[in-house]
């Protein structure tokens, strides 16, 4: 009985370095093994691509690239397959590009730069890097724009690039977006929605999914994607996979192993209870 | 008291400030728009400049560290000479295209960055096992909840629930969680413009380090 007991016992107190090697385990087979689950487009993906969809033919789309380098296994995914669609299925859109996250420029380099050798640089697309500021920089870019950005990532003045000509802050793009790690994308919210109304739309870390779905339901967002699950969504309804599909299967293997674990520890728990009583 | 250590000369900048910038969002007057406009380019200005004394505060922190060789010293002499590298190479070449910077963004920085997101996941995955045991009526609603939201995001339950899996999960999404958001914000949005008005009135004292 008191063998029966302390393996109870155990069982409902598996050491943190076991269940992490488990983990790891788990989460090791989907990219050794693909599994292939099917993936079912929610409908907060179809209006994220709705509101890339709905830019106007010519149209001006801000692109902030406000994520860390760590948070983009959920956002590198959607952001790659957003800077494709536009530059392969959209070349008539305008991008301009900066980011309010130091780890920006790495970002760009991962997911963008070779994308954009495709784009007719200073018509197409224009890239301001980093901006400091937060909150005051995004106030600023609403209202004055080339207050901030006076010349380009590579050190062009604003003048020279033919992009910028018309565009002079919030009222003069058709679609904001910002692939959010940090919660910059509340601060676009306040100042170009707010005040100007643009549309904006974010890509974020599905633990961001609660704040955007109030931000959606109160119409102050036109879309957001969320995580790696929505991130694979985008991929896929975009027709450009990427990363975020592969990542996909892991996070349902590594869905299912949680569950299987909160399950286990509780019934490992009670029956432990049982035995004491 | 000294005329420039008197407290009155920046709670007054700081209510004007508060002032104009309130005045700005709510009656969007062209020449408050300018003043308004103005000052946000200070405060990106000094933001850029406290990047530079959060460099100075990590090297004065960490060659303090060495010069006692306080525990952990070692790690400080690492980090002085990774930053001193980044901001050499860097420099080097303003689009980050510097070999010797590539090889520190790209297979040390990232790489230790994702490792430290990935060693998060471990300890939540782990905290699901430890943490959600139901022992009382909260634990039961926080345990519920997490297991349907769990459920909500792994599209391989519904091959063995069908599409009803995914419902209880939205509900608790759409609907509670909807619902506390909205309160936390509004409530959240209230206080910070309590503060802003306790800054207006001169009464929030705490960024002169005065108290109040």
């Amino acid at each position: 009985m008191s063998a029966k007991k302390s393996l109870m016992y155990r069982l409902s107190n598996v050491p943190h370095q076991v269940i992490g090697a488990l983990t790891l385990i788990v989460i090791a087979l989907p990219y050794l093994m693909p599994v292939g689950i099917p993936l079912k487009i929610t409908p907060y993906s179809e209006q994220f691509k709705a509101a890339l969809d709905a830019v106007p033919e010519g149209g001006n789309v801000a692109f902030s690239l406000d994520s860390a380098m760590g948070g983009t296994t959920e956002t590198g995914g959607m952001i790659r397959a957003t800077i494709k669609y536009f530059i392969y299925d959209r070349p008539d859109v305008h991008i301009v590009m900066w980011g309010m996250h130091y780890d920006c420029v790495l970002v760009f380099n991962t997911f963008v730069a070779d994308v954009l050798e495709d784009a007719d640089y200073g018509k197409e697309v224009a890239w301001f890097g980093y901006i400091p500021g937060t909150d005051a920089a995004i106030a600023k870019l609403s209202d004055d724009l080339k207050g901030i950005l006076s010349v380009d990532f590579y050190g062009t003045p604003v003048a020279q690039l033919e992009i910028m000509d018309n565009i002079n802050g919030a009222p003069d793009f058709d679609l904001l977006l910002s692939f959010d790690t940090y919660g910059h994308a509340d601060s676009y919210v306040g100042h170009w929605y707010e005040r100007y109304k643009t549309k904006i739309a974010i890509g974020m870390l599905s633990g961001s999914i609660p704040v955007a779905t109030m931000r959606f339901t109160a119409g102050q967002i036109v879309g957001f994607c969320g995580g790696v699950k929505g991130a694979a969504e985008l991929e896929a309804l975009l027709k450009y996979p990427g990363p975020a599909y592969t990542n996909y299967d892991v996070m349902n293997v590594a869905n299912l192993f949680a569950i299987g674990l909160l399950l286990f520890g509780n019934i490992t728990y009670f029956l432990t209870k049982k035995e004491e009583r | 008291m000294s005329f420039i250590r008197r407290t009155e000369i920046p709670i007054t900048i700081a209510a004007i400030m508060t002032l104009i910038m309130l005045l700005d969002l709510f009656t969007g007057d062209p020449t408050l728009r300018a003043a308004s406009t103005m000052l946000q380019s200070w405060a990106i200005i000094l933001a850029g400049f406290a990047l530079g004394i959060g460099a100075v505060s990590l090297l004065r922190l960490h060659t303090t560290n060495i010069k006692r060789k306080r525990p952990g010293w070692y790690g400080s002499v690492l980090i002085i000479f990774f930053t001193a590298a980044v901001l050499v190479t860097g420099l080097m070449d303003l689009n980050l295209a510097n070999p010797i910077l590539r090889f520190i963004l790209d297979n040390m920085y990232m790489r230790l960055y994702a490792a430290a997101w990935a060693f998060e996941g471990i300890f939540l995955i782990y905290g699901l096992y430890r943490a959600f045991k139901i022992r009382n009526l909260d634990s039961l609603i926080l345990s519920v909840t997490a297991f349907f939201c769990i459920i909500r995001n792994a599209a391989v339950a519904e091959v063995f629930f069908g599409p009803a899996a995914f419902a209880p999960g939205t509900w608790i999404l759409d609907v509670p969680n909807l619902g506390g958001i909205r309160a936390l914000m509004i409530a959240s949005s209230l206080g910070i413009l309590m503060l802003g008005l306790r800054t207006l009135l001169g009464k929030e004292r705490g960024y002169i380090r005065t108290g109040g």
